[in-house]
């Protein structure tokens, strides 16, 4: 049996690590909240929510401290902070707002308006699980219902990740070409209110980066116009619903486009997808959000045991990177997707979108395997990875896998004795 | 599939319950139908139209939407018929019939259409005389039914009471409308309608992304409603009598759509989008106004 | 910034602001009350609808509307203007857009949107203080699906989910909700119910509350012929009679404090106003409802007793 290292034993390691030089440690939130800063946005329409308050709390403290020029007002709600998040782009102010969960929920009705008006607002949604049972825990529930809406849809995995996609977002929503809102998730707890070292960006170089929003036909006196008008001819309204997948369309090629830019700037590097050893991989996870660290970590661990394994995560979700998937997957033996959300009767809402994407693809996986796992705050452990990748050989072998739960004896013990509790039995 | 039946009239007009009585009628009669009206964003007295389509299939009606090639077209209102955004007479067959409620002979009225059977009736007149009131849909329904030449006198009864008796109508005013049904019943005569025939093919086209300017569901060219020309939806037209006017401008800030301007010799009325709606001569505090059938106008 | 110049019904013959060719109904008079509004506010203005007939003023591609216009959802329009309304504010203030560009920010809805699923919106925007105007057109009844009952249909009233029936036969059981003193709870700066009978009345309503910052708000009565199954040549004249028969008040109430810009000297008996409403019809026919009358007549007349009391001397009282 290998002896067990001690701390004092490892290598101690260089005094400044040169890639955290100018970092700050910050949370997921203030990270989103410094983007907005950095963006230099017009307005933000605000209600609190848990686990998103404190990204208007801090903005709000900017803003009365002097130390940011913008506009924030406390709506009454959700529906009506979304509602004048979209009426206030159409004035042709840059917009950032921020929500969660049932939050998001309960402004629903205006997502799809906001990217019917062709408003090309910044979101950011704290991802929170969706009632009932009601939690504070996150999932990815809330950020996956609005898959419909038109909204460029980003996930996050780290927190300089949500500073550097709510940037990047600005770019794509109010480039021409698209001209849609973006909501860019990140996981509730997880990155919220998890610390990590964070680069600010000179505020300079996010000028030159992201140029002023330059509306296209914004509410003014000299200018009258009739804006979210009825359509009743029905040729006209899927002329506009199909003008908007087209647009949304564009935005992976100006993401791209954006992304080049943003290395050569920042010198970091995104694109749609990320691939963590997966281009020799012959099993393959497919997940989003903050646990695909917990995913990396697996994968490591299992590589460095002779085991084929790699990681795709998705970065965009809306528009769904469609070619950047099939390419990275095809020919792979098996692949898992992770969902961390639930569609009670079907699934994983990932796996349907993963398969149908791949479904026209000459050389597809042999295996498409769903898994449900990680959904209202419970975590991950490399255990369930490894389960995965046994399901994964068996499945090549034969059958017809079914959606499955990631659930862990020692859970299954803790809800057995809180039902004792709670049932009385 | 045998009729394809499209009524055209105005909001209140009663068309929809006319689609429905001839509905019943067809269903009591053993056919397969289908009506069914359609909304829009028009109000009451805007153009409004409806359908019925009967199939001697006893599979239901393979088909949804809107009726393009009627082989019968019933028209409530004969101010319809020249107008060219509703255009009334669109698709009908070759051979189909049109039926016009109106006081007039019908060679007396210009449809541009030599290739089609056209059958007239004042509905007006006799829903006076059997209700005592103006009534079109009973009547409407009733002509439809007997055009078809699928329909007795007995499933068209049926279909009548059964509509108005949904729409709150009973007692001695459902025995009035009974009597009005069967007059008009009985006097058109069937029409031998044309197999309907399938609409002209047509090209699918792909659709590429546009630039903003195009695509932003917004309207830039504001204040354009008067090329809509509402005065087509008018009954009664207002005349004004410009030796009692007074010029008090009453008229003009009553009006609702705002059609009434002053003028160096009076108050002026845009009559091509006037709605007759009749409230200057009801407010005119000299009683300038009088108001005349549109029809008789014309 | 007070418009004097209207100082005579003549002087509303100039720049109309709402072009003809609504799909509208036919003697509307919603539009009668918007259109006056719209000469009283001039054209730089934008306006922020919640669902409702008005909504179909503007169908793609027309509007009758020389000035801007945002359909929001039902229930947010007073949210949609705030966003305007701020982001016109930081914009001039970071003098992005120049002054000349600003514009009047005025929420137009039904009483179906107001009275209920925006109030909360409309709550919210008052009592944050949003500079901003809003119409509400108060036709009773949700006109727009058919007319179905709101909160602000009146006891009595015949609608679509409240027929009179044998079980039920005064039709509409409940009473209207006050939205007047709901907005006038707020305390904004300027509470008004206005009528489109009575113009004059109307623009030194809106000049009046030009003076203000803050909430300005309008409730017009907006008799609907198809709804309250009224001819359309009706619709002035029932306008008209809500007033003179005190079922529709004309007041106003700066900071809250209420005062009443028409009092009539005798009230008309408000038969004369129901029985000439289809709504009504069965409080006359085929038995006549005298309870239900006399019940509507009180209720009246409980209201202008306080008002006689408050604005008038006791001797002046206009009740017999």
């Amino acid at each position: 049996m290998m002896r067990t290292k001690l701390i004092s034993e490892l290598k101690p390691r260089r005094e400044i690590t040169p890639s955290i030089t100018g970092a700050k440690m910050m949370t997921g939130n203030v990270a989103a909240a410094w983007a907005a800063r950095l963006a230099e946005v017009d307005y933000i329409p605000a209600y609190p929510i848990t686990p998103q308050t404190e990204i208007v709390e801090t903005l709000s403290q900017w803003i009365a401290l002097g130390e940011m020029n913008a506009k924030l007002t406390f709506l009454d709600s959700e529906h009506s902070m979304l509602t004048a998040a979209g009426t206030s782009s159409l004035a042709g102010a840059r917009v950032f707002t921020a929500t969660s969960s049932q939050g998001l929920l309960y402004g629903f009705e205006m997502l799809y308006n906001i990217a019917g008006w062709r408003a090309p607002i910044v979101l950011v949604n704290v991802s929170r699980a969706v009632a009932a049972p009601i939690t504070l825990e996150p999932d990815h529930n809330d950020f996956l219902s609005t898959r419909d809406t038109g909204f460029i849809l980003l996930q996050t995995e780290t927190c300089q990740e949500v500073l550097d996609l709510i940037l990047l977002a600005y770019r794509v929503s109010e480039d021409h070409r698209v001209l849609l809102p973006s909501i860019v998730n990140l996981d509730g707890f997880h990155l919220s209110f998890t610390r990590e070292p964070v680069k600010l960006p000179d505020v300079e170089e996010v000028r030159s980066f992201l140029a002023r929003y330059n509306p296209p036909y914004p509410f003014r006196a000299g200018k009258p116009s009739a804006k979210g008008v009825a359509v009743l001819r029905p040729p006209l309204y899927s002329f506009y619903k199909y003008q908007m997948h087209l647009s949304s369309l564009n935005a992976i090629k100006v993401f791209k486009e954006a992304c080049d830019d943003f290395e050569a700037y920042f010198a970091r590097r995104y694109d749609v997808v990320e691939k963590y050893m997966v281009d020799d991989a012959e099993y393959v996870f497919v997940m989003m959000g903050s646990f695909t660290s917990i995913g990396k970590k697996a994968v490591k661990m299992m590589r460095e045991e002779g085991l084929s394994v790699g990681l795709l995560k998705l970065r965009m979700v809306r528009p769904f990177p469609t070619q950047d998937i099939r390419r990275a997957l095809e020919g792979k033996k098996a692949v898992a997707v992770i969902d961390q959300n639930i569609s009670p009767g079907l699934g994983g809402t990932l796996f349907a979108e993963v398969s149908s994407t791949l479904y026209n693809v000459e050389k597809k996986p042999k295996v498409i395997l769903p898994v449900i796992g990680a959904i209202g705050g419970k975590t991950l452990s490399v255990d369930e990875f490894r389960y995965i990748v046994e399901l994964m050989m068996k499945y090549e072998q034969r059958g017809e896998p079914e959606p499955i739960l990631l659930f862990r004896e020692d859970e299954l013990r803790e809800v057995e004795s809180l039902l004792k509790l709670g049932v009385g039995e | 599939m045998l009729i394809y039946t499209r009524f055209h009239g105005r909001g209140g007009q009663g068309v929809k319950t006319a689609s429905r009585i001839l509905g019943n009628a067809a269903h009591f009669e053993g056919y397969y139908t289908q009506d069914f009206p359609i909304y829009g964003a028009e109000r009451r007295g805007a153009p409004v139209v409806a359908f019925t389509r009967i199939s001697d299939e006893s599979l239901p009606v393979p088909e949804r939407g809107y009726i393009f090639n009627p082989n019968l077209i019933i028209l409530a209102d004969e101010s319809l018929l020249n107008d060219p955004i509703v255009n009334p007479l669109a698709g009908l067959q070759r051979n189909g019939t049109l039926f016009i409620n109106t006081g007039k002979p019908v060679d007396k009225i210009f449809t541009g259409r030599d290739d089609v059977r056209i059958v007239g009736e004042d509905l007006i007149g006799l829903s006076l005389k059997y209700v005592g009131k103006t009534i079109l849909s009973t009547g409407l329904g009733a002509v439809a039914a007997k055009l078809t030449g699928l329909i007795r006198w007995v499933s068209l009864e049926e279909g009548v009471k059964e509509e108005l008796l949904e729409i709150g109508i009973r007692g001695e005013m459902l025995e009035k409308n009974i009597l009005l049904a069967k007059a008009c019943f009985e006097r058109i005569y069937p029409a031998s309608l044309p197999m309907p025939k399938l609409a002209e093919p047509k090209k699918i086209v792909k659709i590429n992304w546009m630039p903003p300017n195009l695509t932003i569901p917004e309207i830039r060219n504001v204040g354009n409603t008067r090329v809509r020309k509402t005065g087509n939806w008018r009954i009664f037209k207002p005349i004004l009598n410009l030796e009692k006017c007074t010029k008090c401008g009453i008229c003009i800030i009553y009006c609702p759509e705002g059609v009434i301007t002053m003028t160096s010799s009076g108050p002026e009325i845009d009559y091509e989008n006037c709605k007759g709606c009749l409230i200057c001569f009801n407010e005119c505090p000299v009683k300038a106004f009088n108001y005349i059938r549109e029809v008789e106008a014309a | 910034m007070s418009r004097t110049w209207f100082s005579t019904l003549k002087d509303l013959l100039g720049e109309d602001y709402v072009e003809p060719g609504t799909p509208l109904c036919a003697g509307c008079g919603a539009i009668i009350a918007l259109r006056l509004f719209h000469k009283a506010l001039g054209g730089r203005v934008v306006w922020v609808n919640a669902a409702g007939c008005i909504t179909l003023l503007i169908v793609y591609p027309f509007t009758p509307l020389k000035s801007s216009w945002m359909y929001t959802a039902m229930a947010s329009a007073p949210a949609g203007a705030q966003g305007i309304r701020d982001a016109l504010d930081i914009l001039i203030e970071k003098e992005r857009i120049p002054v000349e560009e600003d514009l009047k920010v005025v929420v137009v809805t039904g009483d179906g949107a107001a009275s209920d699923i925006g109030l909360q919106s409309t709550s919210g925007a008052i009592h944050r203080g949003l500079d901003f105007y809003y119409l509400c057109y108060d036709n009773e009844a949700f006109g727009n699906t058919g007319f179905q009952y709101s909160a602000a249909t009146p006891y009595g009233s015949r609608t679509a989910t409240s027929p009179p029936t044998p079980l039920i036969p005064e039709g509409y059981r409940g009473r209207k909700k006050d939205l007047f003193e709901i907005w006038r709870a707020h305390k904004p700066p300027y509470v008004a119910t206005v009528s489109p009978s009575h113009p004059m009345d109307m623009i030194r309503k809106i000049e009046k509350a030009e003076k203000y910052k803050g909430p300005k708000l309008f409730i017009s009565i907006s008799p609907c012929p198809p709804g309250w199954i009224i001819e359309t040549m009706d619709t002035v004249k029932l306008a008209k009679l809500a007033v003179e028969t005190g079922i529709w008040p004309l007041k106003e109430a700066v900071y809250g404090e209420v005062h009443h810009t028409y009092i009539p000297r005798r009230l008309k008996p408000v038969e004369e106003y129901l029985k000439i409403q289809g709504r009504f019809k069965h409080l006359f026919y085929p038995v006549r409802r005298d309870d239900v009358i006399a019940k509507i007549q009180r209720e009246i007349e409980e209201y202008w007793r306080i008002v006689y009391d408050k604005e008038l001397g006791k001797e002046d009282s206009g009740l017999t």
